[in-house]
């Protein structure tokens, strides 16, 4: 699978430099009642994305993993089974093409 | 496929404790790893009587660390570089920032233990480069796309510390959507929006969970007392990539810490 050509150089629209600016400038008070933000923590609730579920296979393999990292072996028994969210549409980038020549 | 995955708290603390004790105590002293200092400054490089690496955070605080070219920059001390100073760190794929591409030849072995927990979750992405970036608040990440890897495998974005806002936008700066990230938090880039324009316009101050707010230091001896609470004002941000998909890379072996 070789990569989709990009400009390195190229420079983010004006329109995002804005959006950039405003988020920054916002006061954490601000932040905090705004409602264009997405929060991790209510996700299920955001209709701007939809969840996806996850297999058996998927969870047992994040389990092990989590248990082998920590290397002791314990179970973990506070990971909740992971859940997974999808953005509907997308701040979406080009179009992948797989078959990208050179 | 739009591509763009938020998990949520995807990472328990334990795993975050965890990940945090390998990257900044056993890989930021490991020299193969750049920094946005070396460049600039004499890192050092100092053995425990095992021989291991010492972690940076056993450095004395007032340690000097002295300029490559003293004309154009000063001494800074060990607290500096840990409070403020160090922006990021490079593992595996030694990412050059000029010339926006990866080097070619042998890379620096990526953390075994490290990638074996992404592949974990994430099969199909063969970690094989990371930048580890470190926020305080005030600190932003400018809009940019990463575009250097010669693979289209999804990027791997993973949150400890601080809450931030994550902006993310399609290439015309059209759509857009503006994310608050929380510690444990993993995103992922993929399919149309692996090559999404994004950015980090604010980091936020005191939204540290409590649970890692003492990091390094902790409830049992360390060592690390004097840096009691440096997470609580932090935010660490680790992005994996894939740079190729052919090559036979090296991945180090799990070393005790």
């Amino acid at each position: 699978m070789t990569a989709t050509k990009h400009d390195a150089y190229a420079r983010p629209p004006d329109s995002l430099r804005l959006l950039f600016k405003d988020w920054q400038k916002k006061s954490p008070e601000a932040l905090s009642s705004d409602i264009d933000i997405i929060h991790t923590d209510s996700l299920s609730k955001d209709d701007r994305v939809s969840e996806s579920d996850l297999s058996n296979d998927d969870l047992y393999r994040a389990r092990m993993a989590c248990q082998d990292f920590l290397s002791y072996g314990n179970p973990i028994y506070e990971l909740q089974p992971p859940r997974c969210f999808e953005f509907k549409s997308l701040p979406g980038g080009q179009h992948l093409s797989f078959d990208w020549l050179s | 496929m739009v591509g763009l995955f938020i998990f949520p708290s995807l990472f328990p603390v334990e795993i975050q404790v965890a990940l945090l004790d390998k990257l900044l105590h056993r890989d930021l002293s490991n020299s193969d790893h750049k920094t946005n200092l070396h460049l600039h400054y004499h890192m050092p490089v100092m053995s425990t009587p095992e021989g291991k690496n010492m972690s940076f955070f056993n450095l004395q605080q007032s340690l000097s660390i002295l300029p490559k070219d003293p004309n154009i920059h000063r001494p800074i001390s060990a607290t500096q570089v840990l409070e403020k100073k160090l922006r990021w760190l490079t593992l595996g794929g030694q990412y050059d920032w000029t010339e926006k591409v990866y080097p070619e030849g042998a890379q620096p072995a990526f953390p075994r233990d490290v990638a074996d927990l992404l592949q974990g979750f994430f099969p199909s992405i063969d970690p094989q480069a990371a930048i580890l970036n470190f926020y305080s608040p005030g600190d932003t990440l400018s809009l940019h796309r990463d575009v250097s890897e010669e693979c289209d495998r999804g990027l791997i974005s993973l949150s400890i510390g601080c809450e931030a806002l994550f902006l993310i936008a399609n290439s015309n700066g059209t759509e857009s959507a503006t994310i608050r990230l929380r510690s444990g938090d993993v995103l992922l880039m993929s399919g149309e929006s692996r090559y999404a324009w994004h950015a980090v316009p604010k980091v936020l101050p005191g939204t540290c969970p409590e649970t890692l707010h003492s990091w390094p230091a902790a409830d049992t001896n360390t060592g690390y007392e004097q840096w009691r609470d440096w997470l609580s004002n932090k935010r660490i941000n680790l992005n994996v990539r894939q740079m190729r998909d052919d090559i036979s890379h090296q991945v180090a072996d799990f070393v005790e810490l």
